[in-house]
């Protein structure tokens, strides 16, 4: 369900939402299905982005909306509802990334090859959202993240650097190369969508 | 052209802005399971959760070894009684304490509790009790006709004869059968 974008739309859904709150802080199910209901697909897709795949993904938002009921008192409605469960599926996301640091390494090789080819012309390039996410969900898991931090959630390298407990010249290298393994990715995409 | 940076980024960007895909079904069934199950390993005294069950577990536990140690000692302090046709037999009474079994072991004085002496009853030094002990039937084969025809024996076994009955393998020392059996055979 998308919020009305009418003034008194609006006003009608801040309404909504701090009734929904409310009754989540007092542990009501109905009220916490209904908050479930209603940002439980924006939050799938950032998920989506931290993860390799649907079912990790799936883990994690489980993992997301436990955080946001059992936290949901700490919220004293003084910023963006939306944007504070944002920030627990990002950070639920940096968590489950640093569970799986382990298989970071052999990514790291793949990209290193990849990283060696000609630079990618993209003019005219367009792609869905679904194809986007495709493509973003092949990197590898540290260039995931960090191009997600930097590219979507607006974080600076500092921050990324702090975040993720790197150092902030690996984070700009690994946007870097983050974009360049994307761009090829999508070029590849394009050329298929073109023969068909 | 090659894209810059900050086009292809704005271009991700635009792309991915609200991308809200269907969550299946399923997530949400395990959501509420891995909700519930933080709900029940959280200490909230307002809540049954796994803390209440480790406290009565504990409890339970308590209260069976307090009723183990009890019941051991009630044991102790048992007085056992075997019994043969209503009279009993013999009293096994346990001592309560080392300073008890020192007390009794000085020598019982005993009498004969019936005119052969086949019973006895016995009492230990500082002691109420009375033991009633039975005195074994050894059959002598060089003499038989002195236990069968004993009229003593006839009055003093014969309320016995279902019980001896039931264990016809009783055997001297020896080995031998007892001749008790062909005693109440013949009556």
């Amino acid at each position: 369900m998308q919020p009305l974008r009418s003034k008194t739309g609006l006003s009608i859904w801040m309404q909504d939402i701090r009734e929904i709150i409310e009754g989540c802080v007092r542990g009501e199910k109905r009220h916490q299905d209904a908050l479930y209901k209603r940002f439980s697909s924006l939050l799938f897709g950032i998920c989506l982005r931290y993860t390799k795949n649907k079912m990790e993904a799936q883990d994690v938002l489980q993992e997301v909306f436990v955080k946001v009921f059992n936290h949901i008192h700490s919220y004293h409605h003084d910023g963006s509802f939306e944007g504070w469960m944002r920030r627990i599926a990002v950070n639920t996301s940096i968590t489950n990334y640093r569970k799986n640091l382990k298989h970071a390494y052999q990514e790291d090789i793949d990209v290193v090859v990849a990283h060696n080819e000609e630079p990618i012309h993209m003019e005219d390039l367009e792609f869905t959202a679904e194809e986007m996410m495709l493509c973003i969900q092949r990197l590898p898991a540290g260039y995931k993240t960090v191009f997600n931090l930097y590219v979507i959630e607006g974080f600076m390298h500092k921050e990324i650097a702090d975040k993720l407990g790197i150092d902030v010249n690996t984070s700009k290298s690994q946007l870097s190369r983050a974009k360049s393994y994307l761009q090829r990715e999508l070029n590849e995409l394009s050329r298929i969508k073109q023969k068909e | 052209m090659t894209m810059s940076d900050d086009i292809f980024f704005n271009k991700v960007r635009s792309t991915m802005a609200n991308y809200s895909p269907d969550v299946p079904g399923s997530v949400y069934s395990g959501m509420r399971r891995k909700l519930w199950l933080s709900h029940f390993v959280r200490l909230d005294m307002t809540r049954f959760n796994v803390w209440y069950i480790l406290l009565i577990g504990g409890l339970a536990a308590g209260s069976m070894a307090t009723m183990s140690n009890a019941s051991s000692e009630a044991f102790k302090a048992t007085t056992y009684r075997v019994e043969l046709n209503g009279s009993p037999l013999m009293t096994w009474v346990s001592p309560e304490s080392d300073d008890q079994i020192a007390s009794s072991t000085g020598a019982p004085e005993c009498s004969s509790a019936s005119p052969s002496g086949f019973l006895k009853t016995c009492t230990l030094p500082e002691s109420t009790e009375q033991v009633i002990l039975i005195t074994p039937l050894i059959a002598d084969e060089d003499a038989p006709e002195s236990i069968a025809t004993s009229p003593e024996h006839k009055s003093e076994l014969l309320p016995a004869t279902e019980v001896i009955n039931e264990k016809p393998a009783t055997k001297t020392p020896k080995g031998r059968p007892l001749k008790v059996n062909r005693l109440h055979n013949k009556n």
